[in-house]
Parts: C-alpha cells; sequence; structure tokens
C-alpha cells in the first residue's frame, strides 16, 4: 500500500493546516488540540527526502551529489531553493498568526 | 506492467535529452573540465590536420590556415573558452545570490564545447575543405555559381548546415552551463549569457590575432619554405602585416617595417584587386656571394592581374628577400 501524503495546505482557503486530534495505534488514546505543523514536515515528500539525505551524508554536498548519481551544482542550487522554500513557509506562518 | 514499461521508456528518453541539452545536471567540477579541455584539444588536432580554424567562441573560418608554430592552433580554442569562462564568472557573482565554484564554471563551459568536435570530424573528413575552398573561390568569381549543383556546392552546404546546427546546440549547452554553476535564471541572467557571449568572442578574436609567432630556427629551418611562402602572402591578404613581418630577416625588419608593408601590399592591391588564388609554388636554391638562399616562386591571381611574388629565405628560415612581376596566366591549384 502506497504512504499517503501529508496535505499542509487548506485545499478551501490555501491556509496552513493545523493538527487538531493525535491518535495512539496501540491503546486509542485520542490527544486534541491545536498544534502547529512543523516547518519540515510542511515540506514535499521528495524535499523532506533530500533533507535526511544531506543528513545522513552528515552535510556533505559531495557526498550527496554522489548518492544522487548529479553534479555538485545540482544538488547545491536545490538546496538554495530548498532554503527558499523554507523561508516562505516560515513568512507564511507569521502572517497567519498575525 | 505495461504502465510501468512505459513509465520506464519515457523516463529512459528523457535521461538521454538531458545528457545530450544539459548533461550539467549530472556532469560538473573537475570532471567536466578534464572531458572538456580533452574535447578542446582534439578540436584544435583536428583543425591543425584539417587546415581550418575557429575563430573565437562561435567562429569557424573554411580558408586555408597554416599553424606555425602549431600550438597556435590550441591557443584558437583555448583562449575564447578561458575568456567566456571569466567573463560568465564576473556575471555569476553580480546576478546570482548563490555561491559559486570557479571550477564549476569552467568546467561546464569546457564541456558545453563537445559539438564542435562533430564539427571538426565533419571539417577533416577528406576532400571536404578542398571542396568548400574551391566553392567560394568559385562564387566569389562568379555569384551565379552558388546555384550549380556539384560536389563542391554540396560540401559547402554540408558544412554550413552542420556549422549552423552545432553553434545553436553549443550555445544552448554554453547558456545551461552558466545557469547550473551559477544558479540563475532569471531574465537578467540570460541577458548577462548574451552580452557575456558577444564580449567573449570579439575579445578572443582581438586578443588571438595579437599573439606573437616566433618562427623556429633550427637545422629543420630549411624545410618548409613553399608553405610558409604561401602562408606570408595569405597573411598579406588577410590584413596580418604584424605577423608577416614576422616572418623578415632582421634586415628586412628594417628595410619594411610592418607600416611600409602594409602600404605597399595595399598599393598593389588598389590596381591588382583582391587576391583570388595562389598557383603551383617551385622553389630553388641559389648560391649569393658563398651564402645560400631559397627561392621561392608563387604565382598569384589577383582579381584584374596576375603576379609573381618571389620570396627569398636564408638558411634561418626567415625571409631574407622580397620580390614580384607581372605573369602571364596562372593555372588554378588550389
Amino acid at each position: 500500500m502506497s504512504q499517503k501524503k501529508l496535505p499542509t495546505i487548506c485545499p478551501s482557503c490555501q491556509g496552513i493546516l493545523k493538527v487538531q486530534r493525535l491518535t495512539c495505534g496501540s491503546c486509542d488514546t485520542s490527544v486534541e488540540g491545536g498544534f502547529d505543523l512543523p516547518v519540515l514536515a510542511q515540506l514535499s515528500g521528495e524535499d523532506q527526502e533530500f533533507i535526511l539525505k544531506l543528513i545522513q551524508a552528515s552535510g556533505s554536498l559531495k557526498e550527496l551529489a554522489r548518492i544522487y548519481g548529479i553534479s555538485y551544482p545540482t544538488v547545491r542550487n536545490r538546496l538554495d531553493s530548498l532554503i527558499g522554500k523554507i523561508a516562505l513557509i516560515k513568512e507564511k506562518i507569521e502572517k497567519q498568526e498575525d | 506492467m505495461v504502465a510501468a514499461s512505459i513509465e520506464s521508456n519515457v523516463k529512459e528518453k528523457g535521461e538521454i535529452g538531458r545528457w545530450l541539452f544539459n548533461p550539467f545536471y549530472y556532469l560538473a567540477g573537475v570532471k567536466a573540465m578534464i572531458i572538456g579541455i580533452i574535447v578542446i584539444l582534439i578540436t584544435a588536432l583536428l583543425a591543425l590536420a584539417g587546415n581550418f580554424s575557429f575563430k573565437g567562441v562561435i567562429g569557424f573560418s573554411v580558408t586555408e590556415r597554416w599553424y606555425s608554430p602549431f600550438w597556435h592552433c590550441i591557443t584558437d580554442v583555448i583562449i575564447p573558452w578561458l575568456l567566456l569562462s571569466i567573463l560568465l564568472l564576473i556575471a555569476g557573482k553580480v546576478t546570482s545570490k548563490s555561491r559559486i565554484r570557479i571550477i564549476d564554471v569552467f568546467g561546464t563551459q569546457a564541456l558545453a564545447r563537445f559539438p564542435y568536435l562533430f564539427l571538426a570530424f565533419a571539417a577533416v573528413f577528406p576532400g571536404v575543405m578542398i571542396h568548400v575552398n574551391q566553392f567560394i573561390f568559385e562564387v566569389s568569381l562568379n555569384p551565379a555559381a552558388i546555384l550549380t549543383f556539384s560536389a563542391d556546392t554540396l560540401s559547402f552546404v554540408f558544412i554550413l548546415l552542420i556549422y549552423i546546427t552545432m553553434t545553436i546546440w553549443m550555445v544552448v549547452l554554453m547558456m545551461r552551463a552558466f545557469m547550473i554553476s551559477c544558479n540563475v535564471a532569471s531574465k537578467k541572467a540570460k541577458i548577462a549569457f548574451i552580452i557575456c557571449l558577444l564580449i567573449g568572442h570579439i575579445g578572443s578574436v582581438h586578443i588571438i590575432s595579437h599573439i606573437p609567432i616566433p618562427y623556429r630556427t633550427s637545422t629543420t629551418a630549411n624545410s618548409g619554405q613553399k608553405a610558409k611562402a604561401s602562408r606570408f602572402i595569405t597573411l598579406l591578404s588577410e590584413g596580418d602585416y604584424r605577423i608577416a613581418e614576422g616572418m623578415f630577416d632582421e634586415t628586412m625588419k628594417d628595410l619594411i617595417p610592418e607600416e611600409i608593408l602594409k602600404k605597399i601590399w595595399e598599393s598593389n592591391i588598389s590596381q591588382t584587386g583582391p587576391l583570388k588564388f595562389q598557383g603551383a609554388i617551385t622553389k630553388e636554391k641559389i648560391e649569393v656571394h658563398d651564402q645560400f638562399y631559397y627561392v621561392v616562386k608563387i604565382p598569384c591571381q589577383f582579381e584584374r592581374c596576375a603576379l609573381d611574388y618571389m620570396i627569398v629565405f636564408n638558411n634561418d628560415g626567415m625571409i631574407a628577400g622580397l620580390h614580384y612581376e607581372n605573369h602571364y596566366k596562372i593555372v588554378k591549384i588550389r
């Protein structure tokens, strides 16, 4: 069965979704409240995978380029793009809080 | 299963397309630099073998060129690559917010030149350049010859098509190389690339035309006088008076420095019209005051008349004398 993708943006008003309820898979205990989704969780699956691999490569872009089989500048450009995406998400969160 | 196979097919074709039009996605840095320099050197050696040349970043000249010394063929391709890379590095620093590695800019620009390797292979094919030069000569005398269906016309069209296709491909690769190595994609960056390309092309042509070319003086100085004499005439016809003066011995340089050589040639041309072709070259050895000289006679067909140029070489392979006289009729050799 394919993994479900966590929705992060409201399909109605494009606002950022919050977590309302968390449930324990073992004992069915539920916790309700208003929890903000962490910034990393709001990125696409591919971007999260990229960040995980970067950490596993000890932050070495050269190593990451070798893992992905692409060139160093391609990896660096992807990282720069990711930095831009995270900045946009943070800006959106701050606007929503205001 | 069919869908998976189609998807894998599409993915494979996409990868092939990427390798052809954006190999820098996979290859940059030192690897790209090594492959690129090998490509550039092979291109230069093919130009040396085929008697053609690359002018600037995107230029290609089919007129015969004699490289002396041989390494001059390498400067024709290395200098445009270096100059364009330096300009793009500066443009990248101005237009990009990312950190740029110099090795990525230079390496990807070197690799981007590989389409001209195919052009060089096409031009070095036996007989192609002879037919192309013949076509150009025929059309210069009679523009209607452009419509003649012959091996000369086909060769010219073949080389022209290859040149246009490869140049477009190479420029696209150069732009993609700039965009990936400097992480730029904006309109401003594309305009900066075009400006750098133009400055790089004009600048490299200018720099190369001013490189001094020393001539060898060694025990082998007495060989190749026919080629040297032909090159001397070619240099005069192309306006490279400084390089032509470099072929004189010291006495000739004092008697006929660059400015005077230019005046003599231009004065001749104003009466004879431009040089059309050189005829069969002959050489004889003469003795004057116990010294040996080589007199090379080149029949030259100009637009309005024919002249025989006698170029005298001393034992060091330098031009020690120059004379010309009228000629009745020249049989075209090349």
